[in-house]
């Protein structure tokens, strides 16, 4: 190895606490012996306490272990954001279960795709996702699913009997761990593995850095799948803070969210950009601002430089934390944004999370100063993808610039790494575009569309000129646009759904031959033939 | 735009309906948020059509939860907006 210690500090921070023992159900049982009658969580009108919350939990995960759940079996957790699923996923944890949280609101087919894919043998379902939770089993192959009541509104819904259960997962995951699914490139949703450490490397990590205590009142506005959430839940539980679950209607109108930020007293809030920016250009945050705020955090998507340098503005004293990372890595840079920050300077995404190191490989996968691939290794990068129930790990092993060769995952960003470690973000490497704050991956939303009746070609673009920002649908198909999506409808997300579906006589394509991708996401006429 | 009925029209032309589903199952009492029929892009393309094919600007103190849990709801906001219009 060649490192010198000075280009070690510039990919890779050391001082580190090891978090490589730490269970998130623990963070949350140490809490209630600290904290026992502190606020953990309000959510739908009730205060729950660190110790009723840890008791409950306790319960819980012996009802689940009655009906059946072992350490390491994968339970979803099927229910809309509230105590139910707080609950639910705590007791799949302390079970010694990996849990994915689910999205209610996804088609059943979808739904169906991530048990099957994931390998879950057990829904854990709300009484009111119950007929929704069937429908799913039913798709993945299990039409009558063995149903156990359990507390709390919570059931248990067997979707693979137990002879059929998929082969347990190599340590650590095998006494328990995390699941988010997010958009593919093969036209299936991808579970990423995350294990109890990666998360609570991340939750401890962010916990203090944003100087979280036993008196801050934690705002939870994203849905349970999103990973901004781990935060909401874990680093409060680890700081001994009470989560506040926002309404899940509140979150399309920013001047509910801005009343509600007010009304319940949050004193630390972290949502993605587009909401920031709307409670400000639609929310009249700027004269209502939540006087009880005192650290604020965003990701998922770059920030508009304008809304952002207003922001700064408004917070004053009040830190403002960029925090960078695709689902698989958790957050692996962060930036806290200098309050003379203008809109004519460069944006960083910061400096690698302590116990992480980030680097920017070029093509041949070489240390490279100009734009190239961002590269993450370390405490909070996952283990793999769930697919066919098994576990696929996409790392290979790559020499930082510090010579130091590491287990490194590829994230698609494209970006700069400037000689004080700081990373500069420069778009996607692949089809996977952002809009409104999510990860949509093109050729997803394309396979979907393929795969409906009367479809013969399709390319699925976002669109560049006075349409940037939106994804359309070119589609070869003797159909109508409004079949179309309504077919679409019943396969994907509404977040995943296209923004118009152009019905064609034919598709550009280039001097390959291949669809011409770049003249259908710039062309502003809807050539229909 | 004279009735609620009109209103429900236009929120249902501005839905994604799936398979089976039909726009005109949109009632005045219809619950809108806590069934997920509208998301954030729907809300947006409803407060555009109003004032494009109404002529309904609705102030952003007006785009709240409240005012879109149901078509009823929207009207009794379209109807206060006029009135302030009218005076």
């Amino acid at each position: 190895m060649s490192s010198t210690a000075d280009t070690t500090d510039t990919v890779n921070s050391t001082e580190s606490t090891d978090s490589t023992g730490i269970r998130l159900d623990a963070l949350l049982a140490a809490s209630a012996l600290r904290h026992p009658g502190r606020p953990a969580l309000i959510a739908e009108g009730r205060t729950w306490t660190y110790a009723e919350l840890d008791s409950t939990v306790d319960a819980l995960a012996r009802q689940l272990t009655v009906a059946g759940v072992a350490p390491g079996d994968r339970v979803g957790v099927y229910a809309a954001k509230g105590t139910a699923a707080v609950l639910g996923l705590y007791a799949g944890l302390r079970a010694g279960a990996v849990v994915a949280p689910l999205d209610v609101a996804d088609p059943p087919a979808r739904t169906a795709h991530m048990v099957r894919g994931g390998g879950i043998s057990l829904l854990l379902a709300a009484d009111r996702a119950l007929p929704g939770a069937r429908r799913a089993a039913a798709e993945a192959g299990t039409p009558e699913p063995a149903e156990d009541p359990l507390d709390h509104g919570l059931n248990a819904l067997r979707t693979l009997p137990p002879a059929a259960k998929p082969r347990p997962l190599p340590a650590p995951t095998d006494r328990g761990g995390y699941v988010l699914f997010t958009s593919g490139s093969t036209g299936r949703p991808k579970g990423v593995l995350l294990s109890h450490a990666n998360v609570a490397h991340f939750a401890l990590w962010a916990a203090a850095e944003l100087g979280l205590t036993e008196a801050d009142r934690v705002g939870s506005q994203a849905a349970l799948t999103f990973d901004l959430t781990t935060f909401d839940l874990f680093s409060t539980a680890a700081a001994g803070a009470c989560a506040v679950l926002m309404p899940d209607v509140l979150r399309s109108f920013p001047r509910d969210v801005v009343g509600w930020l007010a009304e319940q007293r949050i004193t630390a809030f972290y949502a993605v950009p587009s909401l920031w920016q709307g409670m400000l250009e639609q929310g009249g945050i700027a004269e209502r601002f939540p006087a009880a705020l005192r650290v604020a955090a965003f990701a998922g998507e770059p920030f508009a430089p304008r809304p952002l340098e207003r922001y700064l503005r408004l917070l004053g004293d009040v830190p403002f934390y960029n925090l960078y990372g695709p689902t698989e890595t958790n957050v692996c840079t962060y930036s806290r944004v200098p309050a003379d920050w203008t809109a004519d300077q460069e944006i960083t995404i910061g400096r690698a999370v302590p116990g992480d190191a980030v680097d920017v490989l070029d093509e041949d996968g070489r240390p490279t100063d100009g734009p190239g691939e961002i590269h993450v290794a370390g405490a909070t990068v996952f283990q793999g993808y769930l697919q066919d129930g098994g576990l696929v790990d996409p790392t290979r092993t790559a020499v930082f610039r510090d010579g130091v060769a590491r287990r490194a995952y590829a994230t698609g960003d494209l970006g700069r790494i400037a000689g004080d470690g700081r990373v500069f973000l420069r778009g996607r490497a692949d089809s996977q575009v952002k809009r409104r704050g999510h990860r949509i991956d093109l050729l997803d939303v394309e396979a979907a569309v393929l795969g409906l009746p009367r479809v013969t070609a399709a390319a699925v673009v976002a669109k560049d000129g006075p349409h940037h920002g939106e994804i359309w649908a070119y589609v070869l198909a003797d159909a109508p646009e409004t079949e179309l999506l309504a077919g679409l409808r019943g396969v994907l997300p509404l977040r995943m759904l296209p923004d118009r579906v152009v019905v064609t006589g034919t598709l550009p394509v280039n001097a390959r031959g291949k669809v011409d991708r770049r003249a259908l996401a710039a062309d502003t006429g809807i050539a229909t033939v | 735009m004279h009735t609620v009925e009109d209103l429900c029209t236009l929120i249902g032309s501005k839905i994604t309906w799936g398979r089976g589903e039909d726009p005109r199952q949109l009632r005045p009492d219809t619950p809108l948020l806590e069934t997920g029929l509208l998301d954030s892009l729907t809300i947006m393309q409803i407060v555009t059509a109003l004032d494009a094919e109404a002529g309904i600007a609705l102030p952003d103190t007006e785009i709240v939860a409240a005012n879109f849990r149901s078509p009823l709801a929207l009207w009794a906001v379209v109807e206060n907006v006029r009135a302030g219009a009218a005076r």
